[in-house]
């Protein structure tokens, strides 16, 4: 049975295909159309999860959609019922869009698929959108049985659940409703720090670090009603997003000394400090809530979902806490998961389909879902533009990388499938030595075109991570955050504190300060050869040649472009960037032997700001 | 860089389509054929011509980029008007309304209010054997709320009448309805305009004099120097709702006649036109008013309107979408039903009974034209001149000849007049030389404004012909 799971209309749109509850294919709209965070809906990443599972014309059983569009509609109007006639602005944007679209979704979705030649399904099914959070969370997940904690901006009506999930179903057993949402407060702060909504909370929660949590009881008393067990209301009379088109009001402003950081402008003092409060405070919720659902469910599994599942600063938190004994985070964990989610749910709980274990290891396949390319269409779009190449094969490729990442050389990598989910775990990648002390200016400012404060993670192999990071589980999808041991940092040079932010992140803290924050902590990747054995044999090759197992490891793009997807994409991203090698597959191409890179447009431009 | 299709296609979104651009044609071409068949030929040539053009349009490439963008452009315009002009007075009072109920019911809709007192915020969510119902719905069981959901959307809907009904209220009140003229239930003469009104419709200014009269304040008695004429007629005299009172043919009558009174026999100071005409009255409603108020001492006494007008019995206001003296509508929703009620009575039954009843014969028509002849007799009994003003109507003026109706009763009513020297007059050929005037006929029977113009001109003439002829 062939089931295509979607997400689409709100931001991140994916799709997945899922035959008899295996993954066959998933990827995210915006690494196709370049359109960062594209929320139309997903043609291309269905066109390709379709072609990839050789799905017949007729062939196509189950959509599932990853929401209920009409309880969220009813929600929209329930929101407008106590905010007009302020909101108007958001209702004359959105209604319109729903009465001539959304609403009318399985026929948007008919008419898509009959575009690509493709008859009806045979059914619809639609998961609630916590449903499909759930769904992607534990149904990959190695467990038998766990507690699953959602939490995200909002779906329908629910931001945050406490269920359950046993064999082949998940339920929800408490719930949390908008507009007291997590999700929401964390973008709330993210918005008033400067940052772009939706796409700038990792960089809130990067910045964290540089701050005291000065503000924390300031929101505790004023923005956040927090209940013991991790329950919470927010204070509506501090947030703009119920009745305006801004995440806060006025009353916000005042609250915390003056109006938002305008985009773009100097870092100060009171972002960094506001960005540890709020994460501070995000923690101690997300710990409550672990709590919580520990003690409601009983069980000794955490899966976790939903945007907020992306903090792996509070991830890292709730492992330390030892709470649960074993936790699975969806990597996908945003709305681009609940594709996968909605499909994985439709066969376990909608057509009720035993779940098959793999001893231990989780059903995601190390995230590799996307497309892959072969040598031989590599070397034709190579030959055809004539981009002078090497090839590498057999066990010489791994040497050969990380020969240059060893002489400090910046590699930028494309191989096998592509991930899915925001992160990039070495298949996308840019990679680079970590010992270096410039390395993270160097990368920031001459590769990603970056913010300078934030920082790099760090791809290990697994076997080695419990040396240098106080770790003891893996963390194969880059969504824990761990500290370096201490055997492993050096102490701070001067007073860091006192220094300009672009001084203070170059400060050398550890052995390999490219991937130590100013706190010690890095977001970390554990690679098993299991999943990824050409990644796991270069950066075997690089502990050979230099002692250390890790690498900086960063996705293959620049700030504000998605992800690469094809050699075309990477080439170009290698091209205008200061990547000095780019190994696509079997070909190692490096920056000097390539012929002069020109284009017509100003690229920087083309790419919005996020 | 070149590149390889390393997948099929990437899609763009579809097209635009020329589908807006068919209905477009086939809809213009359709209404340049209706326009066409209600005689305006010129407009439905000017349809036809541009419906003609987008299909030809359409057959070049070129064009066909530019008449796609025009339709974008004028889709995104009227979106910006629709979204206006629909949508934005929709939320504003609907949805504020909505608010406005919830506030006042204390109904804490999305749960905003801070509750201290309470351990927890957690909601139990709906078992998994209710949600599993609607795994294939697009919707789903919503959040147990803190207040009973059915009495928040009680509250919303009658909100929502309340708000519609207030809404259509102002709607209906700025197209004129909500404040009617009231007439007075008189056993003698059935029903007139009840004295001393002043209302504002959305033609104009209506006044009531103290004895039912559309027109300005007079006194019983005549002034001295004065000459006075009575018109007694209907809806055609009174004028309608649609026009304002200065606009009516009497009350421009009245106006050129004191550019220069001194033409009239005896040079008179001024003159007073007092227009009579109520909305629904036959000869028997005229002849009743001036048995019961006389004739106001009038030099000349006018009868005006359709000679169908003799087919009216003396009926009552129950036969018409009326409000009587002390029971002016509250609401103007209440008139507009009346009217829709009368409206629809008037399509089931072929009008109400008595009304242009169709007889040929009959009594009906022997005792309109007999009181007609009995207003001539008593106005020439008092002294007074008499004319008869006879309207013709539209659909007349086009054929240039009086309709089955109307000529039965000019060949009964002339030779009575003629025996008894009373003027009159068909003035078929004015009108139909007007015919081409734009806004001459309101509605086919009564006249517009132009109309009024026109026909006061002719009147003077005829005011000046009748009132110095022996």
């Amino acid at each position: 049975m062939n089931i295509l799971g979607i997400s689409a209309f709100y931001h991140d749109s994916a799709a997945c295909l899922v035959r008899d509850g295996r993954i066959i294919a998933a990827a995210q709209e915006e690494r196709f159309s370049r359109r960062k965070h594209d929320a139309r809906f997903p043609i291309n990443a269905v066109t390709f999860c379709l072609r990839e599972g050789k799905v017949g014309k007729d062939g196509l059983d189950i959509v599932a959609y990853y929401e209920k569009p009409l309880s969220k509609f009813v929600r929209i109007l329930k929101s407008h019922f106590v905010s007009a006639p302020q909101n108007w602005e958001a209702f004359r944007q959105a209604i319109p869009l729903w009465l001539k679209e959304r609403l009318w979704l399985p026929y948007t979705i008919e008419a898509e698929l009959h575009r690509l030649g493709y008859a009806p399904p045979h059914k619809f099914v639609y998961p609630e959108h916590h449903q499909s959070h759930q769904a992607s969370a534990f149904f990959p997940s190695p467990f038998q049985s766990a507690a699953i904690l959602t939490a995200d901006g909002v779906g329908e009506f629910d931001t945050t659940t406490i269920g359950k999930g046993q064999g082949n179903g998940v339920s929800i057993l408490w719930q949390q409703t908008f507009p007291h949402s997590l999700g929401l407060l964390y973008s709330a702060f993210t918005y008033y720090t400067g940052f772009k909504v939706n796409s700038g909370e990792y960089k809130l929660m990067g910045l964290a670090p540089y701050g005291r949590p000065t503000y924390a009881d300031r929101i505790y008393h004023h923005l956040v009603d927090l209940r013991p067990d991790g329950s919470f209301r927010l204070n509506m009379k501090y947030f703009g997003f119920l009745h305006e088109m801004r995440m806060t009001n006025r009353n916000f402003d005042e609250l915390f000394g003056g109006p938002p950081r305008a985009p773009e402008s100097e870092i100060t003092r009171r972002e960094m400090d506001l960005a540890r409060s709020i994460q501070v405070v995000t923690e101690e919720i997300v710990l409550r809530m672990a709590r919580a659902a520990r003690s409601q469910t009983d069980e000794e599994n955490l899966c976790m979902a939903g945007g907020v599942a992306l903090n792996c600063v509070a991830n890292g938190a709730i492992a330390r806490a030892k709470i649960f004994r074993n936790i699975w985070i969806q990597p996908a964990a945003g709305d681009a998961g609940g594709a996968l989610g909605a499909a994985m749910f439709a066969w376990h709980q909608a057509e009720n389909q035993p779940r098959t274990l793999d001893a231990g290891c989780d059903a995601m396949r190390g995230s590799y879902l996307g497309p892959s390319f072969r040598d031989e269409d590599t070397q034709d779009f190579l030959t055809a533009n004539g981009y002078p190449f090497r090839v590498l094969e057999g066990e010489g490729r791994a040497e050969a990388i990380a020969t240059q990442l060893a002489q400090e050389r910046v590699v930028g990598m494309f191989q096998g499938a592509m991930e899915y989910g925001p992160r990039a775990l070495g298949n996308r990648s840019i990679l680079a030595d970590a010992r270096s002390a410039t390395m993270q200016s160097r990368l920031n400012l001459a590769t990603k075109f970056r913010e300078s404060f934030r920082p790099f993670a760090p791809a290990i192999l697994e076997e080695r991570a419990a040396d240098w990071f106080e770790l003891d589980a893996p963390s194969p999808y880059m969504l824990m955050v761990a500290n370096l041991r201490e055997d492993r940092r050096r102490p701070p040079q001067n007073d860091e504190a006192s220094l300009p932010l672009d001084q203070w992140v170059n400060q050398v803290r550890s052995v390999t300060p490219a991937i130590t924050h100013v706190d010690y902590s890095s977001r970390i990747q554990t690679v098993s050869a299991r999943t990824n054995p050409q990644f796991h044999a270069i950066l075997s090759a690089f502990e050979r040649m230099t002692g250390c197992p890790l690498l900086v490891n960063t996705s293959f793009n620049v700030r504000s472009e998605p992800i690469v997807c094809t050699p075309a994409n990477a080439y170009q991203c290698f091209m205008r960037t200061g990547i000095d090698v780019l190994v696509l597959n079997k070909f190692i191409l490096h920056k000097g032997e390539q012929p002069a890179w020109e284009e017509s447009i100003d690229w920087k431009q083309e790419f919005g700001l996020d | 860089m070149k590149d390889l299709q390393w997948f099929p296609p990437i899609l763009e979104p579809r097209a635009a389509s020329v589908r807006p651009i068919l209905w477009s044609v086939v809809a213009g071409a359709a209404f340049g054929c209706l326009l066409f068949a209600r005689g305006h030929r010129i407009l439905a040539l000017g349809v036809w011509v541009v419906t003609s053009l987008l299909a030809l349009g359409l057959s070049s490439q070129s064009l066909r980029r530019h008449l796609l963008r025009a339709f974008d452009w004028l889709g995104a315009g009227a979106g910006r008007v629709t979204t206006l002009a629909v949508l934005w007075p929709f939320y504003v009072l609907v949805f504020g309304a909505i608010r406005l109920a919830l506030s006042a019911a204390r109904i804490d809709l999305l749960g905003l209010r801070l509750r201290r007192e309470q351990p927890s915020y957690w909601r139990p969510a709906a078992p998994e054997t209710k949600r599993a119902k609607y795994y294939e719905r697009l919707f789903t069981v919503e959040p147990a709320g803190e207040q009973s959901h059915v009495f928040a959307w009680a509250i919303g809907i009658l909100a929502f009448v309340l708000l519609l009904a207030g809404s259509s209220e102002l709607i209906l009140r700025s197209m004129g309805f909500g404040n009617p003229i009231v007439y007075r239930v008189d056993p003698r003469i059935g029903y007139y305009p009840a004295p001393h009104q002043d209302v504002h419709r959305y033609g104009g200014e209506i006044h009531i004099n103290a004895f039912g009269m559309r027109c300005r304040d007079v006194a019983a008695e005549k002034p001295a120097g004065t000459f006075r004429i009575l018109m007694l007629g209907d809806s055609t005299l009174y004028g309608g709702s649609y026009i304002d009172q200065k606009q009516t043919y009497a009350a421009r009558l009245e106006y050129l006649l004191n550019q220069n009174p001194g033409e009239l026999p005896n040079s008179p100071r001024r003159v007073e036109v007092l227009s009579m005409g109520v909305n629904g009255w036959g000869p028997q409603h005229e002849l009743a008013y001036v048995n019961a108020f006389g004739l106001f001492h009038a030099d000349l006494v006018m009868v005006m309107g359709p000679p169908a007008d003799a087919y009216r019995p003396r009926y009552g206001i129950e036969h018409f979408p009326f409000f009587a003296e002390g029971h002016r509508p509250d609401f103007a929703w209440q008139e507009f039903w009346e009217h829709l009620r009368w409206q629809h009575n008037q399509r089931s039954t072929g009008g109400s009974a008595g009304f242009d009843s169709g007889s040929r014969e009959g009594q009906v028509l022997a005792e309109g034209v007999d009181a007609w002849i009995g207003i001539a007799t008593l106005a020439q009994a008092q002294g007074s001149k008499t004319d008869f003003e006879l309207l013709p109507n539209e659909d007349e003026a086009r054929k240039g000849r009086a309709g089955e109706l109307t000529q039965l009763v000019l060949d009964r009513l002339l030779p009575e007049l003629a025996g008894r020297r009373v003027s009159e007059a068909y003035p078929l050929p004015l009108i139909r030389s007007n015919l081409g005037v734009p806004k001459l006929y309101h509605d086919g029977a009564h006249l517009d404004v132009s109309g009024h113009r026109i026909y006061a001109q002719y009147l003077r003439d005829r005011v000046l012909q009748v009132a110095s002829a022996e």
